[in-house]
């Protein structure tokens, strides 16, 4: 009790000495005014509430109000271009010190860290969207059927497979990208005649994704050796370190590979309402030990989003995306983990991508960690070899991800249908039991039609251009000629 | 009592002073191995540490043999397709000298200007609805909506040799090409509504393989490579140029290109298959070619990407013949023909081939056939020129555009349906 007096004695002494001050001004000002000229109105500002609209739990009261003006500030910003550049060198110019997050893991027993990581709830199924589909193979899908299986066959038996080099490495995974790149193509074009969304849409190759967000559980990493700043200006203190560093809260990055995209210019309908009951109190592993005992380096690393395409592109909400499932790494992984728990990396290792796709695509509307997303956005990613069919459809409910359960209840979720085989063997040039049901789950996944939301799919950002929708090249190029005085020597 | 520096150190602080004399003077001599009698009797393979271990004499370390990171690749000679006699070799990136003429030489075609009579009607009878505006996109789609920027090679402006150019970062052509062509391509086969058969009757191969050769001038010619795509289709494509015209092809002259000889520009290799490839391992329904799509990221002139096509086409129009007739066969029964596109960032390059004949090693007597449409421009790329006061020149801009091209394309894309017959 003692000890908590004088503090407070001591506490009010400091207060004293730094509104000094303010308190001599006012009575100054005071003295000068004259009666005529006073208000009977406060011209003071409106009282500073203690925290900033939201709910923020137990969260420090500075410590909420500067997600609040980072906000602010983040929505002040007009373009995405501005905001993107403004996340990579936010803390400093090389970056901020971030978790390297593995899109594959290349240790055994994190499927509940990959879960808790991203916030995700994964169900052994396909959503009712999906699923209430109807798939009528002897008729409308019955030519479809023949060139797929027609396709699976040219590359796999007939054709002479060339790829340049005498011994490639990454043979597995090129020949893996090559066989989706086709499958995709023929698949497409066929159902472009009947389904309209698959003729307007953007089909890109070989993608790289990546993608950053805050995630509760970790306080996060101490940059004890903050050099860059403290050795151009002495000034800065080292120590003590602001409170931010004593949250529960901490930076990831991560990225992947995609080996084909589509996008279209509407999103997919959402397959849970965010409302319902597996979106806010399903429950999920918790995992919260320090992620460089689970292997998951930490470095200087400038935060960045990018989703495959750029903000301007019509196409901007991610239909289906492909991974190949003969990764070149696997072998391995299954050398040093065994067959089991690599087949479990790389079940996780779908899941990571369509979390990745997902974030990368909210950021491209507008919205980041500090302003959250307003509508739901939801991806479908397939893994596949040829043969064995990985579905997952994603949706991404929240990106306040730094807040606690407590505060923010929305959890992202995973529909998986893993593993499912499309054939048996194919031998003799001929493919062996063939699997009508994988067939209807994949081409439940083309057929899917993206909806219009009936909300503003870019909120945040009021001065977006409709004219990114048609781009304008000219017929002729104006040809500009510059005169100029010629002046002579008179001498 | 107040110590010197050297006083503290040497007699009072003796753990430290004796460190340092350790340091500087102390040696550890390791003693040598002795085994236990009973490990000897077990007849355990003892290993000396201090042999295995010694730092003055360096052990050749050996990676482990299934590391794929660590591969050497084999001797030459080891190669199974290594053999001692060299062939002249035609491949993808091999530019000839006298371009067309040259090439018409060596594979004894007779050149015409523009398409053929069947596929210039085509041209403009089928529609895409949002023709115009998908192209535009597409354009922008392969020039500028692509997030990963690379490094690009630093350029060079004629106007003004003298200017360094600051480093660029964008797409490079190769990718932009690609993106372009599998767009283009995916509104060719979005026709399907209109014609069944453009879907059913054909397959797109990514990436196929040819490997032929043929005699010239007593010498063995090979060609072999692998466009970026073909239109493979279940039904041979139909001639251009009807018997009467391959019976006049007799009077007309080949070029004369002395004192150049014709194979000067072709390499001499020593690993080589000397069977005839068409890119398939076992028979399958869609390998009859019909049309290539060859990309082209070089800095080439038009007419020597129409050379490499006309080989190409060459080589897959060989190899259907032996496939269709006979391994040996030299007088043709029937012509063979193939079509091909080849483009680069913003133009198309349209080559029709017919193969009349396959005796090439004689003078005289017809000739093949080869329709060239060369320089069909969809855009203008015009790059920033920042040494220009105006700053309208700093900005990269795109103009000219035409869509007349993709209409060719389409024309020889579905050239040869049943359904096209009557249009």
């Amino acid at each position: 009790m003692a000890t908590s007096t004088t503090r407070s004695r001591l506490f009010n002494l400091f207060d004293k000495i730094r509104y000094r001050r303010f308190i001599s001004r006012s009575n100054q000002s005071s003295a000068l005014q004259k009666a005529e000229e006073q208000d009977n109105e406060s011209h003071y500002p409106p009282i500073k509430p203690k925290y900033p609209p939201g709910e923020w739990g137990e969260m420090d009261r500075g410590i909420a109000w500067t997600w609040h003006e980072e906000g602010e500030k983040w929505k002040s910003m007009a373009s995405v271009e501005e905001r993107l550049s403004f996340l990579a060198t936010k803390d400093s110019k090389y970056g901020s010190k971030v978790w390297k997050y593995n899109s594959i893991q290349t240790n055994t027993g994190l499927s509940d860290y990959q879960q808790d990581k991203t916030k995700t709830v994964l169900i052994n199924d396909a959503p009712e969207v999906i699923s209430n589909i109807d798939i009528d193979i002897e008729n409308e899908f019955k030519d479809i059927k023949t060139i797929l299986q027609d396709k699976l066959l040219e590359e796999q038996e007939y054709l002479v497979q060339h790829l340049g080099k005498m011994y490639d490495p990454k043979k597995p995974e090129a020949l893996n990208t090559k066989l989706i790149k086709s499958l995709v193509f023929d698949l497409v074009t066929v159902l472009s005649t009947k389904y309209e969304h698959l003729f307007d849409l953007q089909l890109d190759p070989e993608v790289e994704i990546a993608a950053y967000w805050d995630r509760y559980g970790v306080p996060p990493i101490k940059p004890w050796r903050n050099y860059e700043k403290a050795k151009t200006d002495y000034s800065i203190p080292t120590w003590p370190l602001p409170k931010k560093f004593f949250q529960n809260y901490s930076k990831y990055q991560s990225q992947s590979k995609l080996s084909c995209q589509l996008r279209t210019s509407n999103p997919l309908p959402e397959f849970l309402p965010q409302d319902d009951v597996k979106c806010t109190s399903e429950p999920y592993p918790e995992c919260r030990l320090w992620p460089n005992v689970l292997g998951t380096p930490s470095g200087w690393v400038q935060p960045k989003c990018d989703p495959g395409y750029v903000p301007q592109d019509p196409y901007q909400f991610v239909n289906l995306s492909f991974v190949p499932r003969n990764l070149s790494y696997l072998p391995y992984l299954e050398k040093n983990l065994g067959a089991e728990n690599a087949a479990e990396s790389l079940k996780y290792f779908g899941m990571n991508t369509a979390f990745i796709s997902t974030v990368a695509q909210a950021y491209n509307q507008g919205f980041s960690t500090f302003v959250d997303i307003t509508y739901p956005f939801t991806t479908q990613t397939i893994m596949t070899d040829g043969r064995l069919f990985s579905i997952y459809s994603y949706q991404l409910n929240t990106l306040h991800l730094w807040k606690g359960d407590e505060v923010n209840p929305l959890r992202n979720i995973c529909f998986l249908q893993d593993s499912l085989p499309l054939y048996d063997v194919i031998e003799n040039g001929q493919i062996k039991g063939f699997n009508d049901e994988t067939f209807k789950a994949l081409m439940r996944c083309f057929v899917l039609k993206p909806v219009d939301r009936g909300c503003d799919l870019r909120p945040t950002i009021p001065q977006d251009s409709p004219n990114r929708m048609e781009p304008e090249i000219p017929k002729y190029v104006e040809e500009i000629i510059i005169e100029k005085e010629v002046i002579y020597d008179e001498s | 009592m107040r110590l010197t520096k050297e006083l503290f150190y040497y007699k009072i602080n003796k753990v430290k002073w004796l460190k340092t004399v350790w340091k500087t003077r102390g040696k550890y001599k390791n003693p040598p191995l002795q085994v236990p009698e009973a490990i000897e009797k077990l007849g355990v393979n003892i290993v000396d540490p201090l042999e295995e271990f010694r730092t003055d004499i360096k052990k050749e370390w050996k990676p482990p043999a299934d590391d794929p990171r660590f591969y050497e690749e084999p001797s030459p000679t080891e190669n199974p397709l290594y053999k001692e006699n060299p062939v002249t070799c035609y491949s993808y990136n091999i530019k000839f000298l006298q371009n067309i003429d040259q090439v018409c030489v060596l594979t004894k075609t007779q050149n015409f200007d523009g398409l053929p009579q069947n596929v210039s009607d085509l041209v403009n009878k089928i529609e895409i609805p949002n023709k115009e505006k998908l192209l535009k996109r597409y354009i922008m789609h392969s020039q500028d909506w692509v997030s990963k920027k690379v490094k690009l090679p630093r350029r060079i402006d004629k106007e003004n040799l003298k200017f360094k150019f600051p480093r660029e970062y964008g797409i490079p052509p190769s990718q932009s090409i690609g993106i372009f062509l599998t767009d283009l391509l995916r509104m060719c086969q979005s026709t399907a509504a209109q014609f069944p058969n453009a879907v059913q009757g054909r397959r797109l191969i990514h990436s196929p393989f040819i490997n032929t050769h043929y005699m010239f001038n007593d010498k063995n010619i090979l060609i072999r490579g692998s466009p970026s795509y073909m239109l493979g289709s279940n039904q041979d494509l139909q001639p251009f140029a009807n018997q009467e015209i391959i019976d006049k092809s007799i009077d007309m002259p080949l070029p004369d290109l002395y004192p150049v000889e014709p194979t000067i520009d072709l390499i001499k290799e020593h690993f080589y298959n000397d069977s005839t490839c068409n890119g398939f391992k076992l028979p399958y329904a869609f390998n009859r070619p019909h049309t290539l799509f060859m990309q082209n990221s070089d800095h080439w002139n038009n007419v020597d990407r129409q050379c490499r096509s006309l080989m190409f086409c060459f080589a897959y129009a060989t190899a259907r013949a032996r496939e269709r007739f006979g391994e040996d066969v030299v007088k043709l029964p029937e012509p063979v023909s193939v079509q091909c596109v080849n483009m680069d960032q913003t133009t198309l390059n349209f080559t029709c081939f017919q193969l009349n004949t396959l005796d090439i090693n004689t003078e005289g007597g017809i000739k093949n056939f080869v329709w060239f449409d060369t320089g069909n421009q969809i855009f203008k790329k015009i790059l920033p020129q920042p040494w220009k006061e105006d700053e309208y020149f700093h900005k990269k801009r795109y103009g000219e555009f035409e869509s007349t091209p993709l209409d060719k394309m389409l024309a020889l894309v579905l050239n040869g349906l049943p359904e096209t017959a009557n249009l």
